[in-house]
């Protein structure tokens, strides 16, 4: 191994990608473009839903029913509906996802003490929305009758506890229960595996098509010099700017930091190195820069959203498919940045992960090298 | 009118005669569309749950299977330390710990609070929120059925107290199948992808290849230039959209109105996704640029449209970005047109929206095109 020449080619390599700053600036930034994407506009808990009300029976338990859907976090009254028909209507424009309806004898059947009937539509299209929805209403409604017939058997001398048993939930890991913290942690690997293959992917292929690798052939560097040469620069400058990027995300969203930074930094150079050496098994397979992007962009821009488990978790996939994921250096990555970050437990839960990060960027490496040095290209 | 059609005939043989470009516009609209319909369902079903009952009682087994007899559930095995545990949650081969202390039955005995606890993994937040969401519900209805018991040993009939009774209907979706709206959704993401990348390297190949300078020496028009270049993406988005229907009948999806126009919807949606696109084409000068731009902004329209998470949920500035975005209104369309099941005679307000933002992004575009040409 002769450090001069893979020193060589890496300052060759370092020209190529200085010389096309745009593509450079857009693969920096992407990462914190999509780190503040994904954390402020996907979150599936629900925050000040508008919803619409239609109450028939204008009463002072009717108003205060209403009160008690208003104060709750979840939900904003919207619209006050005049007329039945409208509730449908606001639904099929996608105005509201809920429509609750007061009927008349709302306030008679409470004040006479029985049960008195509502009834709620809800917007079914998105399901993950619909089911949140139809959770906190139920637990507004029971608090809700859990008071007034509290005050009903007050009034009669009773004390009975309405509710016997008490569900006493922990949150670890994230206690505030924020999906902040869920999808910042899953963004780092996600942004790595989507954008830095199709990037590296030109590496090679750029010097077959201007035909320059049959200098490389005809010079007497060794093919694993030559990745390695190739590769440095992408990994360096790549690696920085993630652990840049992390580094950010943890002060910018405030995220409780339980592990330790030392391995974070290891594995993200780890992490960016698999994918640079995905990319660059793209293109020594590849005859043109466009194939490259092409290959690129349908094995990992796609995939990278759905199998490393950053903003769905794999666990929730159909038999099978998460077998496809091991595939993927992003799914051993997500799982070391969350324990150090998230969990804080050791080295010790991890290291199948670590170790399998590893072998992964070795193999890659070398069926690279191997392709290069068999000249089949 | 000649010109025209000879600039589309073009076009149209850049794009088939180019592989790559019909590659990724046809896995875009079928086997993406496809994979994020197996899994890109996130509803909380099955989550496996680790059970440590100190009690043992009828009472608490009870409790216990009515968590497990639900969907949401599934009982992974009985822990009989707390260590046995936290190593589950902490190696997550379980999400959900449901702790019964020793002291449950007699503390509802004696009239005092019986906790239960449960420990859900945190690290996805949004399946640990629906769970502790139907946790509640479980234990509401149980607690329902012990004071009912209790109330009627005292005399007292459930139907003498107040309370609320709510009857909730879902609408449009009855069956609460996840991956309808998912399947419908990811052919909005495709026409954004499939728009953009069309529309922006059919510009940045000719600057690439120096063909442009040829077409300005022509008697065309630039307006003529452009129509071609807008009128091609969008055709050709609209004839790969037919192909995702293949994936709309893989899943079974229903299609409650009228097929044709969510074309109508479609089309009027990429207008104003060609006029990004050519902006993109003219801020780059080669393909590589193009395609990054092009997946940045389309990054950018899938999550600042609401399709995703409500835009409720959004800061006041990003639900007023939504407005000015199209893939807003077309999604509201989308879904309106195949789940609910109306046509533009409800949605006409969407279409106005849409038409209207999209005239102005093709203008933009043009603008930038045109100043470009003359250059």
């Amino acid at each position: 191994m002769d450090i001069n020449r893979i020193w060589t080619v890496m300052k060759a390599e370092f020209l190529h990608i200085i010389r096309d700053p745009i593509s450079l600036i857009i693969s920096l930034v992407m990462p914190l473009f999509m780190l503040f994407l994904c954390t402020y506009c996907l979150s599936f808990e629900l925050k000040d839903l508008r919803i619409a009300i239609f109450d028939m029976d204008k009463s002072v338990e009717s108003k205060r029913y209403i009160q008690a859907l208003d104060n709750s976090s979840c939900f904003k009254v919207n619209y006050n509906l005049l007329e039945y028909d409208d509730a449908f209507n606001i639904m099929l424009r996608g105005k509201t996802r809920c429509v609750v309806i007061i009927p008349t004898g709302f306030s008679r059947d409470i004040s006479s003490n029985k049960p008195a009937k509502i009834q709620t539509f809800i917007d079914g299209t998105d399901t993950n929305a619909a089911l949140n929805i139809g959770n906190y209403l139920s637990s507004i409604n029971a608090s809700y009758s859990y008071e007034i017939a509290n005050e009903v058997l007050n009034k009669q001398g009773l004390y009975l506890n309405l509710q016997p048993v008490k569900l006493v939930p922990r949150v670890w890991y994230n206690q505030s229960l924020r999906e902040f913290t869920y999808s910042v942690t899953g963004t780092f690997s996600l942004a790595i595996l989507g954008f830095i293959p199709i990037l590296s992917a030109l590496a090679i292929v750029r010097e077959k098509e201007s035909g320059s690798i049959q200098q490389i052939f005809a010079s007497p560097i060794q093919s694993y010099e030559y990745i390695a040469g190739k590769m440095s620069p992408y990994v360096i400058m790549l690696s920085l700017d993630f652990i840049f990027v992390i580094i950010f995300g943890l002060w910018w969203f405030k995220l409780p930091f339980r592990g330790n930074f030392l391995p974070i930094c290891i594995a993200t150079f780890f992490n960016v190195f698999a994918s640079v050496a995905i990319g660059f098994f793209i293109s020594t397979l590849t005859k043109s820069q466009l194939t490259a992007m092409l290959l690129g962009i349908i094995f990992t821009l796609m995939p990278s959203f759905l199998f490393v488990d950053a903003l769905i978790s794999i666990d929730t996939f159909p038999v099978g498919w998460e077998a496809v994921s091991f595939l993927f250096p992003g799914k051993y990555y997500t799982t070391i940045i969350r324990a150090e970050i998230l969990k804080g437990t050791g080295f010790m839960d991890y290291w199948k992960d670590a170790l399998s990060l590893l072998i992964y960027c070795f193999v890659l490496f070398s069926i690279c090298a191997v392709i290069v040095k068999k000249k089949k290209i | 009118m000649n010109r025209i059609s000879a600039l589309i005939k073009k076009e149209f043989i850049h794009f088939y005669r180019d592989p790559i470009s019909v590659s990724l516009i046809i896995y875009h609209f079928t086997l993406c569309v496809f994979l994020c319909g197996y899994c890109w369902v996130t509803d909380a079903k099955q989550l496996n749950t680790i059970v440590y009952d100190m009690n043992r009682s009828s009472v608490s087994r009870d409790l216990i299977d009515r968590f497990m007899s639900t969907e949401y559930f599934n009982l992974y095995s009985y822990a009989v330390s707390m260590k046995e545990v936290e190593d589950a949650i902490d190696q997550a081969s379980v999400r959900i710990a449901l702790i019964i202390p020793a002291d449950f039955t007699r503390n509802l005995k004696d009239e005092k609070p019986a906790k239960i606890q449960m420990i859900c993994d945190g690290t996805d937040g949004n399946l640990a929120g629906q769970a502790l969401g139907f946790s509640e519900r479980i234990v509401a209805s149980f607690n329902e059925d012990i004071v009912i018991d209790k109330l009627q040993k005292k005399g007292i009939d459930i139907s003498q107290l107040p309370g609320v009774d709510n009857i909730s209907r879902i609408l449009y979706n009855q069956e609460m199948e996840g991956v309808y709206y998912v399947v419908i959704y990811h052919i909005v993401v495709a026409g954004l992808i499939g728009g953009l990348l069309l529309s922006s390297t059919a510009l940045v190949r000719e600057k690439e290849r120096g063909t442009i300078d040829q077409l300005m020496v022509t008697p065309t028009r630039s307006w003529e230039l452009l129509l071609a270049k807008t009128i091609t993406p969008i055709f050709i988005s609209l004839l790969a959209t037919v192909f995702s229907f293949l994936v709309v009948f893989h899943f079974d999806v229903p299609c409650r109105g009228n097929p044709a126009e969510f074309f109508l919807f479609m089309a009027f949606f990429l207008i104003g996704i060609t006029g990004i696109g050519i902006c993109i084409g003219v801020f780059c000068s080669n393909m590589l640029q193009a395609i990054l731009l092009s997946f940045a902004v389309w990054f950018g329209g899938i999550f600042t449209a609401g399709i995703v998470t409500p835009i409720d949920n959004y800061v006041p500035v990003l639900k007023s970005i939504a407005q000015v975005i199209p893939t807003y209104h077309f999604n509201i369309a989308s879904s309106g047109i195949f789940q609910k099941g109306i046509g533009i005679s409800v949605l006409w307000p969407e279409a106005l929206k849409l038409v209207l933002t999209g005239a102005g992004l093709l203008a933009i575009g043009c603008i930038m095109a045109y100043r470009e040409f003359r250059q």
